[in-house]
């Protein structure tokens, strides 16, 4: 029987809160992974304060799809991410 | 509670994940005789080609509002404490980190030196110790 292509990925995404295990629309922006994120620390009034990791490589593209970077970076199920505070240096 | 105990429970309550990922072994010390809880942190720096610092974060009473007393310390022998055991000021530097500065004093939130140095006008707001450290060793990597 043929199969359908899947159309979700597994993402874990440590934070400094609560992790975050959930499946995620290939289709969706990786913002949506990244506002998840923040509201699971609580810091939707400091959006521009944290950044999305992988491999300690901050993912800066967050309007690319999550297919995307499944595609780009070999992303499985199981894959994790991390949500960090950047740091504000004045 | 007060003030020890609150800095015992952040301590404590650090996620294990990073305190891992980052091997910062933190210890605590109660100097006998004086009132503060010392906190010692080892972090290792990709940007000084791997060097581990100490960091002593020591909490006072007023540590809520003033911020967390920042000093880098000798690694292997914490009670020594001096400029020769903190990032250089020159290149390769450390952004946010001010050997130079009188007093030596870190940038970050969550630090005295941000708080009670630096920036006075800008609140501790609960800054939590998980996020001082996270971005700490944000920039002694970058």
């Amino acid at each position: 029987m043929l199969q359908h292509p899947k159309d979700e990925i597994r993402l874990i995404v440590v934070t400094t809160a609560g992790d975050i295990d959930d499946e995620f629309k290939l289709d969706r922006p990786l913002e949506h992974v990244f506002d998840k994120a923040l509201r699971e620390v609580g810091g939707e009034g400091d959006r521009d304060q944290f950044a999305l990791e992988y491999h300690d490589a901050v993912l800066s593209n967050l309007s690319r799809t999550i297919g995307h970077f499944v595609k780009e970076l070999d992303w499985t199920d199981g894959t994790q991410l991390e949500f960090v505070p950047k740091p504000v240096v004045v | 509670m007060g003030w020890r105990e609150d800095a015992r429970a952040e301590i404590d309550g650090l996620k294990p994940y990073w305190v891992s990922k980052h091997c910062w072994s933190p210890r605590v010390i109660e100097p006998e005789g004086e009132d503060v809880l010392d906190l010692i942190v080892t972090l290792g720096s990709k940007r000084l080609a791997g060097r581990i610092l100490a960091l002593r974060l020591r909490y006072q009473a007023d540590w809520q509002i003033a911020g967390r007393r920042e000093a880098f310390v000798d690694p292997d022998d914490p009670a020594s404490e001096g400029l020769e055991h903190w990032p250089p000021a020159g290149d390769p530097n450390v952004r946010g980190i001010n050997p130079m500065h009188d007093p030596p004093c870190i940038c970050l939130r969550g630090a005295w030196g941000y708080h009670s140095v630096l920036h006075p006008d800008r609140p501790m707001d609960n800054r939590s110790l998980l996020d001082l450290l996270l971005e700490l060793q944000w920039v002694l990597n970058e």
